[in-house]
């Protein structure tokens, strides 16, 4: 009985440690993936918007339209109100049994989120006034404020986030989609940018 | 209150064993080695500097149960702080009264010292003198564990 009983311990353990290393893994897949997904929004951003004149910041290609700075700035106001709702819901406690509810996968948030063709209103208090003359500065305030974003996915297990389920848009999605769709919304704003330049009267310099 | 120290000496990094400590990759590798205080134990929240963390597990009846703490403290790899404010009883929150002014502001610090590759852990917990013998019994259990699941 003892030696079923040992055997039995052993068998648990090795069951158990794979269990814990692929559940690792996974997570740790994610997180890799949310941290490279932020950086290459911050540097496509950074690389859209380098050595651009105060005019070219300013430009806009219709009076209905946005320029530049006004770009950057609803962008380096966005990400903070987002944010505050995903800690908002870290205040919440964890509701795994929503996870059934959600039908759409992070590739697909980022797409939504990415996707120009699809248009929608920012809120009046989101939008930018063109406060950005220079595009470093802009640059720099949007690093500042992700520093604490970064500290607290790096901070966070996935699960934490992935069991905390919330409705949006897009119906329902866990917290760890909602922090792709905070970088996928400057990723958005980086592709508007990128019109703008392209309009065949953007100033030269 | 008083304090205790628990130490242990670990041959991997102490980022390997900052992240298994707290779950950092996975919530698993917290629960494996907290599991020699309650089989059921996890936490809720975010390890970030400010948050309010639940450590929680399940009681006899199967309702949750456990401490409700702040993150007042956290160097990675290096050092991170916990003040304890309130209980879990019942699946309900309680932050004042009898039962939580014996636990609050009850400190836990977890100290990484890393020297030629091994990890020195020290855990400083505040503690009422009815836990004294049975942390003085697991915590050195919980610390072996997480060696273990450190040095693989």
């Amino acid at each position: 009985m003892k030696l079923l009983k040992n055997n039995l311990i052993i068998l648990m353990v090795l069951i158990a440690v794979p269990l814990i290393a692929k559940a690792q893994e996974s997570s740790k897949n994610d997180k890799t993936f949310a941290l490279n997904y932020y950086q290459e929004t911050l540097d496509n951003l950074s690389k859209s918007v380098d050595g651009l004149s105060e005019a070219q910041l300013h430009f806009k290609v219709s009076d209905s339209t946005w320029s530049i700075s006004q770009c950057l700035e609803h962008i380096i106001k966005t990400e903070p109100m987002i944010f505050g709702m995903v800690k908002g819901y870290m205040e919440q406690p964890v509701n795994p049994e929503r996870r059934k509810d959600i039908n759409v996968r992070d590739e697909e948030i980022i797409e939504m989120v990415t996707d120009r063709s699809e248009k929608y209103k920012a809120p009046e208090i989101l939008i930018g006034k063109g406060k950005y003359n220079d595009a470093d500065t802009a640059i720099n305030d949007l690093k500042d404020q992700r520093s604490e974003i970064l500290s607290f996915i790096g901070n966070t297990p996935i699960e934490e986030l992935r069991d905390r389920v919330n409705d949006s848009p897009a119906g329902a999605t866990d917290t760890y989609q909602s922090l792709l769709f905070l970088a996928g919304h400057t990723g958005r704003h980086t592709l508007q940018v990128e019109e703008i330049k392209a309009a065949a009267n953007f100033p030269k310099n | 209150m008083d304090t205790k120290t628990y130490k242990i000496k670990i041959n991997a990094p102490a980022s390997k064993v900052y992240n298994i400590m707290l779950g950092l990759d996975s919530k698993k590798t917290y629960e494996a080695w907290t599991a020699l205080f309650n089989p059921t134990s996890t936490y809720e929240g975010s390890w970030v500097k400010g948050s309010k963390m639940m450590f929680v597990g399940s009681d006899e009846h199967g309702n949750k149960s456990g401490m409700i703490a702040e993150i007042v403290e956290n160097m990675p790899n290096r050092f991170i702080s916990i003040k304890h404010f309130g209980i879990i009883e019942n699946n309900q929150e309680i932050i004042d009264g009898p039962k939580v002014e014996s636990w609050a502001g009850s400190m836990e610090d977890y100290t990484f010292s890393e020297t030629n590759g091994v990890t020195t852990v020290t855990v400083e917990v505040g503690t009422n003198e009815e836990y004294i013998d049975y942390f003085n019994e697991t915590w050195p259990k919980a610390l072996d564990k997480l060696k273990e699941l450190s040095e693989v």
